[in-house]
């Protein structure tokens, strides 16, 4: 580690020598910087196997990093992680980001009794993936800045901040990791809100590698087991889904839920 | 918040000594996800429309991913920037995954008919292990 910056480190490590990991945080990298949270609707029709797509504006004016969540119109208090193909309730859903800065989710229901609103929430964030640094929308004095490594905290740009008391940042309130059996394991966390979490699923048939949820996998050597692994959180817990595979000997799942919320 | 010691910055408007979690910006007592720069990086597609890329991130743990494709002129009317993993209902599909040593990412667009396209795509590789 290098000796200069800010650099804080877990309780009982010491700063001096700790390695990255036990670093709660450290000027030599950026956070994740909440921008907003955006809500959006998408009206479902009644025809079976049809795209139904809802459209939200940006707030902010190139491509950010972004994180979705979708309500389960039939089971409400379940509120899906969307990335792509995430199944719910007899129906697809994904979500993108459009270059005239709308996100869109798109919905295709499979069976009868879908055709309603379906809500969602998307989380926008300051950091962006692509292109020059930005400003949201000037900068501004006041609070506390902590610029990454080599910039100017009184002139660096939003996007250049590795801190920035502005904006929240995404930090961990539970990590671990859970064998599951049968198809279904829960975690509690209690919240009491709509927490931001996130979901890495170890194939059983190749078990040094991690897919992030939701993921359709097709994943033994012969390609013949396939299924769904997906989440939702509620209020209280978060809930992971999956389809059992055949060895059912190795299905591990490493999560993190986030102190931030969607709601 | 029941720790009192360490750094804990409040959202503007609530009392840092007694905000609860989730109006806390950034506290000392949580890990945050702590990200490096973003890469850009090319995904060529063969004549099948399908490509990969495998990055060797050089950590000793599993990190965590966030990574966008950018299809914003290739797709028509699905053109944008589509979060890994993706696969909706076009029989085409986006995804990564992940190991101790790298990270792997997938372009499988056989149905869009896009062949020997390069494709841009973003990525944050974390200095936080993705979970214990």
């Amino acid at each position: 580690m290098s000796d200069y910056g800010i650099k804080v480190s877990k309780s009982g490590i010491d700063v001096k020598i700790a390695d990255p990991t036990d670093l709660t945080y450290s000027s030599k990298w950026s956070n994740f910087k909440i921008h907003s949270v955006i809500d959006g609707t998408v009206d479902v029709g009644g025809i079976i196997g049809n795209l139904y797509t809802g459209t939200v504006a940006s707030p902010i004016n190139y491509p950010p990093v972004f994180l979705a969540l979708l309500q389960d119109p039939v089971n409400t208090t379940r509120w899906y992680v969307a990335g792509g193909r995430t199944f719910i309730s007899s129906g697809y859903a994904g979500v993108y980001y459009m270059s005239n800065n709308n996100f869109v989710m798109a919905i295709q229901p499979l069976a009868p009794g879908l055709n309603k609103t379906w809500n969602f929430k998307i989380v926008v964030f300051v950091d962006k993936f692509t292109g020059t640094a930005e400003s949201l929308p000037a900068v501004d004095n006041y609070g506390m800045k902590i610029s990454k490594s080599g910039g100017d905290v009184k002139s660096a740009k939003d996007t250049e901040m590795s801190f920035f008391s502005k904006f929240s940042n995404l930090s961990i309130n539970l990590s671990d990791s859970v064998s599951a059996s049968g198809g279904t394991t829960t975690i509690t966390h209690n919240l009491g809100y709509l927490p931001i979490a996130m979901v890495f699923m170890r194939e059983p048939y190749a078990t040094t590698v991690y897919d992030p949820l939701p993921t359709w996998f097709v994943w033994d050597p012969n390609a013949q087991d396939a299924g769904l692994a997906q989440f939702y959180v509620t209020t209280t817990t978060m809930v992971i889904t999956y389809t059992v595979p055949a060895n059912n000997n190795n299905v591990t799942f490493k999560y993190l839920i986030f102190n931030e919320r969607f709601n | 918040m029941a720790e009192n010691y360490g750094i804990k910055v409040s959202k503007s408007g609530n009392d840092v000594k007694t905000a609860t979690a989730d109006n806390i910006i950034m506290t000392s007592a949580r890990n945050c996800l702590k990200v490096n720069n973003v890469v850009e990086d090319t995904i060529s597609v063969n004549g099948s429309g399908y490509g990969t890329k495998t990055i060797f991130h050089g950590l000793d743990f599993v990190p965590f991913v966030i990574a966008i494709v950018d299809s914003s002129d290739n797709w028509g009317s699905f053109d944008g920037y589509y979060l890994v993993p993706f696969a909706v209902v076009w029989d085409w599909s986006v995804y990564s995954y992940l190991k101790i040593t790298s990270v792997s990412f997938t372009l499988d667009l056989y149905a869009l008919n896009n062949p020997n396209t390069n494709y841009k795509f973003y990525y944050f590789i974390s200095e936080t292990e993705s979970a214990t």
